[in-house]
């Protein structure tokens, strides 16, 4: 799940003062800097996850860690029937492992298109593991309010034809480098799923949300909220954390 | 002057035997006939009642409404309650039990314990390890077992056999479902897969398995909580009868919902269905009915005009007889009043003994079946292979009703006609005869 | 000479013979009725298979399974070009992919099934379709099924979002416009099946050219990249379960026999119980007893021939007219619209031979049974009517 948090969490920027022109370079280049000022090369998450389906919510706490974009491994806490549940990503598959069946199971190809957990996320959406910058090309639209604060509105339009959202919206705040809200699309131009972008604080010198809420548009009274409880930046983490060997009692 | 009438009939056995032979074989055809129609009707509903729908089904509305997506968290709470109001609440013929129908993915697990195969299944939980329970034989499931032997406990299931095919399964091996539970969280567990089944159905040999209600209970976090509650009534019941059993058990749902179990969620409404109103069964058993009934017809009027003509030559055979009364001074009227009672007589004797012999042979049909399976054929399905049949008082009526008339009815036309011979020409029938 | 008189005995009946002959062929060509409604019953539900699915066979991508969504986008390949030729009476191209309805915010999984709108081998009801131009514009046309309708509460004029991917496993999704409503008559490409034109699912899931099978009228011998899968395969479920219920209806045979075989026996040994003193003549005049039980087996024989001679003159022409109109049972449609959904009869050579075999030996055995005690008959007694009792 945080892996798909870190790759939003890309988008974030450094409070760094820049001018932010009009032009679809500027929007290319803004981009880049999320990415770039995003980029750690490992993270250390404490978070909760709250599963809202319209009747009822869950709440789940987990702790994870990533290196890099390929490599990410989580640890749910609870609730009790969790407890001890164990997510192993490395590169473009997946391992759940569950203490009830001491098993690891692969989840790959279609299957990752499934709902992670009853949520509003799919593994696939978590898994994301590309420099948006990278994968997408980005155009200005124009600038908005949003919420009092006067935000540039960009249009990223993915490389690849494999890409899963082949379009997306960002309302992005020039001066601060965060976003506010992310609207992603089908390749038809339908607004398929929304990312909100809340409280953001300060942790070593960069700007972070504390709460990300994600909505599937196409359903309705459900979603599901991200919120980081803490996160910390280049941390050593022992490799056996992304080995197969982890996955177990 | 009756038991004068009842003397003549048994002493001569050419005047009572033969009418009475016709007229209960008639009967009794019928009747058997009626009642195998209506066997073919429930034979037609065999395979879905027993693994989907029941004969009528008590579902939370929620879950009935969206039950393509399996919405496990729709179940309905109070597992033991709700079976105790049905028990109280449901016509007593009714057999209820309770299941639990699930979706997962199914993983098979190399030597490693790494992945090797998987697929998503879908599958039943119903009663099979608790000594009361009606489900194994209703399934016929220990004849349909094709390889291994049926679950001893919660944490064994048997699947269906292009299943264990496709996933490359071997009797006893461990294998781990991943789905969502009832809360919409994770539910994952390992299960012994321990037999084989063939369904008869291509999509369940291929998707499906079966375990124990517990086993489910367990594996979803439904804790006192099943899908659906199926109701099975006897072959004694007609398919005709379903809706009037639901309509029997709806209305008194909503008093129910006043003070309903602890457990349910608050926006729970149980709702009951007949077979006929699902999987498209309605529609074609409209058709069913009307073949049935062009059947019924036809053979009624056949049986009609057979015992119409063996009423009309026997009563031909008995000119002479007539001609006989007549010259003893009986008058026209009271010779045909005469034997039109005795046709009655005999008719309602013919439909009595016809009755009891295809009511016998519909009853066996009810309660035991004649199996009509190819002996060597035995691969074990599920389809039953045994041809039922349903006594009922329709059936009776069908017969007895054009069985009585159609011979009174000969009887009195061929009599009629001694209205226009002489007594002479009538007396010389009596004289070769 | 016997039989001459058997043949002369036998018109001298006169109405009787007419009569009995007249029920007894009445009662087979019932059988018949009776047996080959409910075999055109049962085989309607192949028919309705064949006609909106299987037709001939299927010429599909090998490992393809309908009942593997999850493979389906990965099993799929452009038309050979041997079948691509077929004129559109002799195949048609589908191709199936999964997608997702959005109704009233429940989803509904759905196949997603691309048929070609020129072909003409199966009969599916997809005019509305066919109104439709390419390339797709804003919205989808989508047809489904009355069960469908059902399930998911939607109706003819709804727009709702449908999703799919593309084939390179972009998400996708536009408003699909339900178009139309139509019987299907086949349950298992009415639930959870949208019918699209296939061109326009072949453009909105960019795989020109595509298919996932080619429904053909019958095998064609080996084609590049294709299994060809015959309609005992496609339709093997329903021909086990007709199997099983064609065991059932035999007992409903064995009852219809046995109402003709009462009807003949009744007729028949009265016949002979009233020609006793005949039967005396005969012997008292000096025919053999076996050539009496001879000449009245023989007039029994007669009568069984006159009635499957009868059959045949009344029943061909009936059955002949009963299969041009069927037997209408539109009326019974779960909904206003009028669909012609009629049964025909479905004749079973060996049903039909072991009816007509079983009767006339019937008729035969009670035209011997009771002439056979004739060898030991008294003359006198049977003269004067005295002899079978």
């Amino acid at each position: 799940m945080q892996l798909k948090v870190l790759a939003t969490l890309f988008l974030l920027l450094l409070p760094v003062a820049s001018a932010f022109g009009q032009t679809d370079a500027d929007a290319q280049r803004l981009l880049e800097k999320i990415d770039d000022n995003l980029w750690s090369s490992s993270k250390h998450i404490e978070g909760r996850l709250i599963i809202d389906n319209g009747r009822r919510v869950r709440e789940l706490s987990e702790e994870s860690w990533m290196m890099g974009v390929t490599k990410g491994y989580s640890h749910y806490k609870s609730p009790a029937r969790e407890r001890g549940t164990k997510m192993l990503k490395i590169e473009n598959k997946l391992w759940l492992y569950t203490p009830q069946t001491d098993r690891k199971i692969l989840i790959a190809g279609h299957m990752l298109r499934q709902s992670m957990m009853g949520s509003d996320l799919s593994y696939e959406d978590m898994m994301e593991d590309v420099k948006v910058s990278e994968a997408y090309k980005a155009t200005i639209e124009g600038f908005e309010d949003y919420e009092g604060k006067r935000v540039a509105v960009l249009r990223l339009t993915a490389r690849d034809t494999s890409t899963t959202y082949q379009t997306r919206k960002v309302w992005a705040d020039p001066d601060q480098f965060i976003i506010l809200q992310e609207i992603r699309y089908a390749k038809s131009g339908k607004a398929l799923k929304s990312v909100e972008f809340r409280d953001y604080f300060t942790v070593k010198n960069r700007l972070f949300p504390r709460r990300m809420v994600f909505r599937d548009l196409l359903k309705e009274d459900t979603k599901t909220t991200y919120i980081f409880d803490s996160i910390e930046f280049d941390v050593d983490i022992p490799n056996r954390y992304f080995s197969q060997s982890i996955l177990k009692r | 002057m009756i038991r004068w009438i009842l003397q003549g009939l048994i002493r001569d056995k050419t005047r009572s035997l033969f009418p009475f032979l016709i007229v209960a074989v008639g009967v009794a055809l019928t009747v058997s006939l009626f009642g195998f129609m209506d066997g073919i009707g429930l034979s037609m509903l065999d395979l879905t009642a027993k693994l989907d729908t029941g004969h009528v089904r008590l579902v939370n509305k929620a879950f009935y409404e969206e039950e393509h997506l399996v919405p496990i968290d729709r179940a309905l709470a109070g597992q033991k309650e709700t079976g105790e109001w049905l028990e109280h609440n449901s016509d007593p013929r009714i057999h209820w039990s309770p299941r639990i129908r699930w979706r997962a993915l199914m993983d098979v697990p190399d030597e490693n314990g790494e992945t090797r195969s998987q697929t998503p299944v879908t599958g039943f939980a119903i009663d099979m390890l608790s000594p009361e329970s009606f489900d194994v034989d209703r399934l016929n499931l220990r004849q349909s077992i094709l390889s291994g032997r049926l679950p001893k406990n919660p944490h064994e299931m048997i699947v269906g056999y292009r299943l264990a095919e496709n996933l490359d399964l071997k009797l006893d091996d461990t294998i781990t479902l991943l789905g969502q539970s009832f809360d919409g969280g994770m539910a994952a567990d390992n299960y012994q897969v321990v037999g084989f089944v063939r369904f008869g159905v291509t999509a369940m040999d291929q998707k499906m398995a079966l375990m124990d209600l517990t086993g489910a209970q367990r594996t979803f976090y439904m804790d006192d909580m099943v899908t659906d509650w199926l109701g099975y009534l006897p072959a004694s019941v007609s398919y005709h009868d379903y809706k009037a059993i639901k309509e029997g058990i709806q209305p008194k749902i909503p008093q129910w919902m006043k003070n309903p179990p602890t457990a349910w969620a608050k926006d729970d409404e149980p709702i009951v269905l007949t077979i006929l109103e699902q999987r498209n069964l309605g529609p074609m058993f409209d058709k069913f009915e009307l073949i049935r009934s062009v059947t019924i017809l036809v053979f009624t009027v056949l049986m009609v005009l057979v015992l119409w003509n063996a009423g009309l030559i026997n009563g031909i055979h008995r000119y002479g007889e007539m001609g006989l009364c007549l010259a003893l001074g009986e008058t026209h009227r009271m010779i045909v009043f005469r034997l039109a009672i005795e046709a009655f007589v005999l008719g309602v004797a013919g439909s009595l003994a016809g009755c009891l012999v295809g009511g016998a042979f519909v009853w066996y049909l009810q309660e035991v079946g004649v199996n009509m399976g190819d002996a060597l054929a035995q691969s074990g399905m599920m389809l039953s292979e045994v041809a039922r049949g349903r006594l009922s008082w329709e059936g009776m009526v069908w017969g007895v009703v054009p069985g009585v008339a159609a011979s009174v009815l000969g009887n009195l036309i061929a009599s009629l006609s001694i209205f226009k011979r002489s007594e002479a020409s009538l007396f010389r029938e009596l004289e070769v005869g | 000479m016997i039989l001459k008189i058997a043949l002369r005995n036998f018109f001298g009946q006169g109405m009787r013979a007419v009569l009995n002959v007249f029920v007894t062929a009445l009662i087979i060509i019932a059988t018949i009725f009776s047996l080959s409604l409910l075999n055109g019953f049962q085989a309607q539900a192949l028919k309705n298979m064949s006609v909106t699915d299987a037709g001939g066979g299927h010429y599909r991508v090998p490992g393809f399974d309908i009942l593997s969504p999850m493979d389906w986008e990965d099993l799929t390949r452009t038309v050979p070009e041997q079948l691509k030729r077929l004129p559109p009476g002799q195949k048609a191209e589908v191709l199936v992919q999964q997608g997702t309805l959005f109704v009233h915010q429940h989803l509904f999984p759905v196949q997603l099934r691309g048929v070609e709108m020129a072909q003409e081998l199966l009969d599916l009801p997809l005019q509305k379709l066919k109104a439709w131009s390419t390339p797709v514009q804003d919205t989808v046309p989508v047809v489904i099924g009355r069960q469908m309708a059902k399930a998911s509460r939607l109706k003819a004029g709804d727009l709702v979002v449908m999703k799919w991917r593309d084939k390179f496993g972009a998400v996708d999704a536009l408003d699909a416009e339900i178009v139309d409503v139509v019987p299907l008559v086949n349950p298992r490409v009415d639930e959870g099946v949208a019918w699209l034109r296939l061109d326009h699912l072949r453009q909105i899931t960019q795989r020109p050219g595509e298919i996932t099978w080619v429904v053909v009228e019958g095998n064609l011998g080996p084609v590049d990249g294709l299994e060809f899968l015959d309609v005992d395969y496609l339709m093997n479920d329903l021909l086990s379960l007709l199997k099983h219920d064609r065991r059932n209806t035999r007992i409903l045979w064995i009852i219809l026999l046995l109402l003709a075989g009462i009807s003949v026996f009744n007729t028949q040994y009265l016949n002979i119980f009233k020609r006793q003193k005949e039967i005396g003549t005969l012997l008292a005049m000096g025919m053999t007893p076996s050539r009496v039980v001879r000449l009245f087996t023989l007039e029994g024989s007669l009568a069984a021939f006159g009635a499957v001679v009868l059959t045949g003159l009344l029943g061909i022409p009936f059955f002949a007219w009963f299969q041009t109109v069927g037997f209408d049972v539109s009326h019974l449609s779960e909904t206003g619209i009028p669909v012609r959904e009629n049964i025909f009869l479905v004749f079973r050579p060996g049903e039909i031979a072991s009816s007509v075999l079983i009767t006339v030996s019937l008729m035969l055995v009670v035209a011997w049974w009771p002439v056979r005690r004739i060898s030991r008959l008294d003359p006198t007694l049977a003269l004067r009517g005295r002899g079978i009792t």
